[in-house]
């Protein structure tokens, strides 16, 4: 079989790395489909003709792996992990997870020509979030991003037991300034709740996690120098526990840093598992306030794809008092996609994925739309940003404000 | 990609990116040429129709090229030849400062300033404090060309 794979290659314009390892990889997972379509029948893209991941997997099995790459664009896909919750042929580490099976696709083939002008067509805001990883990633001078807690009544420490890792929140906040979307009150708002349950968290320079560059490039070199500095410049700090406050890091810290890292021994908490561990919402008092009615919005890298984390946020907003929490209709496993992924792919298709998640949230008629992840809160207040010359339709974007989790708890309590 | 070129073992001589808006700062640096004002050989221009032209992507990709100090520079306050564009530069920079030093940039290695048609003068007087400036600070330490930049760039 590899031989027959490897000549294949050979005539093709593709030149892959890790070769013999990652096609054993894909083909065996691609091995496990019997073409139940089911993949197809819940992907968003599919239903906007744009991407079928059976006809992808099929392929794989079928005809050689540049001929694949070349018939399907692998960069399209969103990495939602919608399929593979569907899919009846993935379990634990085995079977079609179509997510790792692109992942690891864009791993080995994102240095050919065709692959590179697909990312380039992909890429938006200029690459302007790629080539900051980069630079960050390749810099001998640590950032300096911890500026924004100057002036701030907040007590962070230099080593201890538990971190908090910020991540690339400050660095939003600066690329979208005109958005308003407040990134940097998630970090004020967990360290002041830490403080007030006597925690004094770790809070250091680190760089990125490394997401985008991972999922969004297939980019293993700049990941891996991510994942060594933070690893080792937490591990220098004494930290046993990590606290995260975004979907992404959540699923980097948790999943994918052991991987590359060789002794990788930390907790991994979202504040929000870590919150109810402490039961730290508990013995906080919060303001009379009128009834607030929110929705949350499951994102995929906490949900689908980090260890389905839906009950901890949930539990955290029902500990709100005066906030009554309606769901939409498509939740947890379900949840509808915000449609973009690491800031690749934003076109109509994606503005529909978008239009159709808010729709949904404004059915329920919540005053808030509450998320976890800063790629949601970002495009979906872009979608509501909109300038629109309809305005029945203002009147009803106007009606749902989108928060996320962390700086709506802030809100509620003053903190920010 | 700017090619100036590095000599060995003599004094670091920097590579330096300025971008003029046409109106006002590049009829400045015109003028510093004309009345023979001197500055150093480091910089290059890029003439641009307004200092809001220049994205922060620009700065960014400038440095991730191996440039070492990139300077913008446009009308003063109020004289753009757009009404509102330096302010636009004014408020997109300042953010933009805030980036470079979260992405571990020097906060020196860029600077914002405005040049009027008339002052040649001051130009060649930038120029030359501003090349003290990166000479000082010594090479950037961002590596050069890294990842697929290159191709991108076209
Ligand atoms: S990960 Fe999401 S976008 Fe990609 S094939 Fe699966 S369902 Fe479709
Ligand atoms: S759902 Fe799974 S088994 Fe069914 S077609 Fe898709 S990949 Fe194959
Ligand atoms: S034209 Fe000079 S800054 Fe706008």
């Amino acid at each position: 079989m590899s031989s027959y794979i490897n000549n294949e290659i050979k005539c093709s314009n593709y030149n892959f790395q890790n070769l013999g390892v990652t096609i054993k990889n894909v083909i065996s997972m691609a091995n496990y489909c019997f073409a139940c379509n089911r993949c197809v029948n819940v992907c968003p893209l599919s239903h906007l003709d744009v991407f079928f991941p059976r006809k992808l997997v099929g392929d794989l099995i079928l005809s050689s792996l540049g001929e694949v790459l070349t018939n399907h664009n692998i960069w399209n896909c969103l990495t939602c992990g919608q399929c593979s919750i569907y899919c009846p042929m993935t379990q634990e580490n085995l079977g079609v997870r179509i997510p790792d099976l692109i992942l690891e696709l864009r791993k080995a083939s994102r240095k050919s020509k065709i692959q590179i002008n697909r990312i380039t067509q992909c890429e938006t805001h200029n690459e302007i979030f790629p080539l900051i990883s980069k630079m960050i990633a390749n810099n001998p001078i640590s950032p300096n991003k911890l500026e924004f807690l100057k002036g701030k009544v907040l007590k962070t420490a230099d080593s201890g037991e538990i971190a908090y890792f910020i991540g690339c929140l400050p660095l939003m906040e600066e690329i979208f300034y005109n958005f308003k979307c407040n990134y940097t009150e998630i970090p004020i708002t967990i360290i002041s709740l830490l403080n007030e349950a006597n925690i004094v968290p770790v809070v250091l320079n680190e760089k990125c996690c490394g997401h985008d560059i991972l999922w969004g490039e297939g980019d293993t070199e700049t990941f891996k120098k991510f994942a060594e500095y933070n690893t080792q410049l937490y591990k220098d700090a004494g930290v046993k526990i990590v606290i995260v406050g975004c979907a992404e890091g959540y699923r980097i810290w948790k999943y994918d840093y052991p991987k590359i890292v060789d002794d990788f021994d930390f907790k991994v908490f979202h504040f929000s598992e870590f919150f109810l561990k402490e039961k730290i919402l508990e013995h906080v008092k919060f303001p009379q306030s009128s009834k607030i009615k929110v929705t949350y919005h499951d994102s995929c890298r906490m949900g689908r794809l980090g260890g389905r984390l839906y009950n901890a946020p949930r539990e955290l907003i029902r500990q709100i008092p005066g906030v009554e929490l309606i769901e939409m209709d498509n939740i947890k496993d379900d949840a509808n996609c915000c449609g973009v992924a690491t800031f690749l792919n934003c076109n109509e298709y994606s503005r529909f994925l978008r239009q159709n998640r808010i729709n949904e949230a404004i059915n329920t008629r919540a005053e808030y739309l509450i998320v976890s992840c800063p790629k949601c809160l970002t495009h979906f207040n872009c979608y509501l940003n909109e300038p629109s010359s309809n305005e029945e339709k203002k009147e009803l974007r106007n009606n749902i404000k989108v928060m996320d989790l962390a700086s709506f708890i802030g809100k509620l309590l003053f903190l920010v | 990609m700017l090619k100036i070129k590095k000599k060995r073992n003599k004094e670091f001589e920097p590579a330096i990116l300025v971008f003029c808006c046409n109106w006002c700062s590049y009829a400045g640096a015109d003028l510093a040429g004309v009345s023979r004002f001197q500055y150093p050989p480091n910089i290059r221009i890029v003439r641009v129709m307004c200092s809001s032209r220049v994205e922060p992507i620009y700065v960014l990709r400038s440095f991730s090229n191996g440039i070492d100090g990139v300077l913008v520079i446009g009308c003063h306050k109020g004289d753009c030849h757009y009404m509102h564009g330096f302010e636009y530069t004014l408020n997109r920079m300042e953010h933009l400062k805030n980036l470079l030093k979260m992405v571990g940039i020097e906060e020196d290695r860029f600077w914002l300033h405005s040049i009027s048609a008339s002052e040649g003068k001051q130009f060649s007087e930038l120029i030359i404090e501003f090349t003290h400036t990166i000479k000082e600070l010594g090479e950037s330490k961002i590596p050069k060309r890294f990842g697929t930049m290159e191709f991108k760039c076209n």
